[in-house]
């Protein structure tokens, strides 16, 4: 009896331990937590301080133009994203190209990219980035590829595919990244400027 | 002569947009609504899917409308915002319907902030209009890990018999110009078959095509309420259940209890598909 109480007390950590695997596999996500290698992680940490730099000077927009809600009224709506995109271009006047894709956070983005678009399922991502892209894939269409330009209400909005978002570092609400042509832009939602723009994103088919 | 003429003009477009009947079961305990996509155009075409959506009304009175994204396309100034949505939905906005929207790849961000869409700020967001049914909006443009988590997490969470989502992008689509969204759909089907969704809703191709069920879901593209891509439909493919690209057109739902019945309408009054789902278990 007492031999008996011992092994099942023996058992019970273990039991333990396998009840909490079992959860943990069952409650497993399909969002993996984000990681990148530890060649990465100077390129990613680069980019971080941009977007860190961009967003301070997107909340300081923010705080001059009309606090926004739910509104019915469409002349409210259309006003604050014009006062937002001022402020957002007068705060960063003289902004160029490259002030977030750094050089050796180019490099970083376009192996990404290449690599998601390379194997047997690059072909469906391809397609996906094809998706309402305005520009072809020679550079040239409606969307002006220029840093502070406004990305125009009038044309729509490349698909970004799931996939790459999980692979590409994650950005605040207040950022997303689209395929115009074969360049990826950073761009800031709520008013549509263009905040940076990396050339040459998706390597040729 | 010319108003002879003008009456005669009229009495032969009332005669070419016939009214509407609706062959939906309309139990008394049922809930009702609309889907509509790829609608702002503020063509008359539009107006005329407009008219027959509120001649269904009166037959069938439905209280809200889906909206599948594509809500204006080209400029969004305040005045195309009447001209593309408030003028032709204005009768059913009067009766009180409501509109719940998602962004399709035409429609500014900003959108989310129009009142009448009902997005609440937020380009995905849920919905309950009863307790037994939860519809899940979702931004089919940019599914990032953020969305990706959200809806992992609502899915799941959700108690509803019905779990319905709705977006632009269409997971399953026979269509020529764009097709079945495979990225997108290897990233998010498994959340719909592991969760329990039933049905799940979407535009972006300019036709009417009920898909076969894919693992026990109903999938729909109902983009034609304001565009239309003639003769778009594969006819090859062994996704179609039932294809429409002869002419615009939208869509009557009802649930009740375990069963969701759905009607198909075309911009002429006709009945394009019809037919009924049980929630999946």
């Amino acid at each position: 009896m007492n031999r008996t109480r011992h092994v099942v007390k023996g058992l019970i950590p273990l039991l333990v331990s396998l009840a909490v695997i079992s959860c943990s596999r069952h409650h497993a996500s399909i969002v993996p937590p984000e990681t990148h290698s530890a060649a990465e992680l100077p390129a990613v940490r680069e980019f971080r301080t941009g977007v860190e730099r961009l967003l301070t000077i997107h909340n300081a927009a923010e705080r001059v133009v009309p606090p926004v809600s739910p509104t019915s009224n469409a002349t409210e709506i259309a006003a604050r994203k014009a006062a937002f995109a001022k402020a957002l271009i007068k705060a960063r006047d003289g902004a160029v190209e490259g002030q977030v894709f750094t050089h050796e956070v180019r490099h970083y983005f376009r192996r990404v990219i290449a690599s998601e678009l390379s194997g047997s399922g690059g072909k469906v991502v391809r397609q996906a980035i094809r998706e309402s892209n305005p520009n072809s894939e020679l550079g040239t269409g409606p969307v002006l590829l220029q840093v502070n330009a406004v990305y125009p209400d009038t044309q729509p909005l490349s698909m970004v595919p799931p996939s790459l978002l999980l692979r590409l570092p994650r950005m605040p609400e207040q950022f997303d990244y689209r395929f115009v042509g074969r360049a990826l832009v950073l761009r800031d939602t709520e008013s549509g400027v263009i905040l940076d723009i990396l050339p040459k994103a998706i390597p040729r088919a | 002569m010319i108003i002879r003429r003008a009456v005669l003009s009229l009495a032969i477009s009332a005669a070419l947009l016939s009214a509407v009947t609706v062959s939906l079961p309309n139990r008394p305990d049922a809930l009702r609504f609309a889907v509509i996509g790829d609608s702002g155009t503020g063509s008359q075409r539009q107006y005329d899917i407009a008219q027959r959506m509120m001649e269904a009304r009166q037959q069938f009175p439905f209280s809200f409308v889906i909206m599948l994204g594509d809500n204006m396309y080209g400029s969004e100034r305040p005045n195309d915002f009447e001209k593309k949505f408030r003028r032709p939905y204005g009768p059913l906005l009067e009766a009180g319907v409501t509109f719940h929207a998602v962004l399709g790849n035409h429609d500014n961000s900003s959108q989310v902030n129009y009142g009448p869409f009902n997005m609440g700020g937020q380009r995905y967001y849920t919905f309950s209009p009863r307790a037994d049914v939860e519809f899940f909006a979702l931004d089919s443009n940019y599914m990032d890990p953020v969305q990706l988590k959200w809806l992992e997490n609502s899915v799941q969470k959700s108690k509803a018999r019905w779990k319905i989502c709705f977006m632009h992008h269409p997971l399953y689509s026979s269509g020529e110009k764009h097709g079945s969204d495979v990225a997108l759909r290897q990233v998010i089907e498994p959340l719909f078959v592991k969760y329990g969704v039933s049905v799940a809703l979407a535009g972006h191709e300019h036709f009417y095509e009920r898909i076969k069920p894919q693992n026990g879901i109903a999938y729909f593209i109902s983009g034609a309420a304001g565009q239309l891509r003639e003769g778009n439909i594969r006819t090859r493919s062994n996704l179609t259940a039932k294809g429409y690209d002869d002419d615009l057109s939208f869509m009557l739902m009802e649930i009740s209890g375990d069963k969701l019945d759905f009607q198909s309408i075309g911009r002429k009054g006709s009945t394009v598909d019809e037919g009924e789902i049980t929630a999946r278990k």
